[in-house]
């Protein structure tokens, strides 16, 4: 199952980010750790989005996402199935307040 | 399986709970430490917890298009153009209306806020039918315009006197046909902005299905393992008093 890697991390920060504020809980920094197989057309996705140690404001995550244009496989049976060799890591850390 | 947003808001609820609890300690020492002449000279322990720092490793079981509340969407998005329709009547039939000082003396003296009183009746009947918005999302600005329409009318003809100011520069028919034509231009960006506003939301409404507990995460191999790591900080509410009710202080709570 392939989803767009940009709507999956947007949905995830957001997502986490609304279950926070329902607990009167305000975040101050999310930082994600996936892997996923972006495919034979890997060149398409820059994983590199966040270097390392950097840590990206939501704005800046929301700029870079938008040019991405990947679809990736995040879940645990596709990754099973995948080639190991293809299996990539997403390092995002964002700054949200 | 668990969506992660559900499993992080309990980790964090469990948070909230566990200060509650410290809270509730500290009263009960509090009693405690005032019964003993030697322990009342001390301060009461009391936990404070300000910010928190959490990992949680989880595998991603599926994701999913998730479900968006267009109703929801709709709240957020008609009071807006509900107000910029009611201002922008306001401003052609009766501020720019040959007799503007008159009317806006009636509605002085009538204490009558006839731009709020437009902008909520038209907000109120597009979101009491939610026929209304299923309509707009499919793209049938006309239902919209007529519902938004005959509030207008029903507004601006309820006081009599203001009706007969009104309609001295135009007849009644032609004013309709005027206050039909804002409606329809109104309901056609309505239209656009809720389903844009409809498809955003449903792009970022993704549901994240995870595995999470240990005997989960056991059968699954280390390299599909991913991880999220949150520093946030839990807001503390404090009481503050807004004046007084017959006699008695009025107290509510607020972000400290």
């Amino acid at each position: 199952m392939q989803v767009s890697l940009a709507e999956f991390v947007l949905a995830l920060v957001e997502s986490v980010r609304a279950a926070a504020a329902a607990e009167g809980v305000v975040l101050r920094e999310l930082a994600l750790s996936a892997p996923l197989d972006p495919g034979p057309q890997r060149s398409r996705c820059p994983l590199q989005a966040t270097e390392p140690g950097s840590v990206l404001s939501l704005d800046e995550l929301r700029r870079r996402l938008r040019r991405m244009d990947c679809m990736v496989t995040l879940d645990r049976a596709g990754l099973v199935r995948a080639r190991r060799e293809r299996i990539a890591r997403l390092e995002i850390r964002v700054r949200l307040f | 399986m668990a969506e992660l947003k559900d499993v992080v808001g309990a980790l964090l609820k469990e948070l909230a709970q566990a200060r509650v609890l410290a809270d509730l300690f500290s009263r009960d020492v509090s009693r405690e430490y005032a019964k003993d002449p030697l322990l009342g000279a001390f301060p009461v322990p009391r936990a404070e917890i300000r910010e928190v720092s959490m990992q949680l490793k989880f595998a991603v079981n599926a994701v999913e298009p998730g479900k968006v509340d267009p109703h929801a969407v709709a709240r957020e998005r008609v009071p807006e153009h509900a107000r910029e329709l009611a201002q922008e009547v306001f401003h052609e039939f009766i501020e720019k209306h040959p007799q503007a000082t008159n009317l806006l003396k009636l509605l002085g003296e009538k204490e009558l806020d006839l731009a709020a009183a437009m902008e909520s009746a038209v907000a109120n009947a597009l979101l009491a039918d939610p026929a209304l918005t299923e309509a707009a999302l499919r793209g049938r600005a006309e239902a919209v315009a007529r519902a938004a329409g005959s509030e207008l009318e029903r507004v601006l003809f309820a006081e009599p006197e203001l009706k007969r100011l009104v309609t001295r520069a135009q007849r009644p028919p032609a004013l309709r046909a005027a206050l039909r034509e804002k409606a329809a231009a109104m309901a056609v960006r309505l239209v656009a902005n809720l389903r844009d506003a409809v498809a955003a939301a449903e792009k970022l409404a993704l549901r994240i299905d995870v595995s999470v507990t240990r005997k989960e995460l056991a059968e699954a191999p280390e390299f599909v393992l991913s991880q999220i790591s949150l520093t946030a900080d839990i807001r503390n509410y404090q009481w503050v008093e807004a004046g007084e009710e017959r006699g008695r202080p009025v107290r509510h709570l607020q972000p400290e």
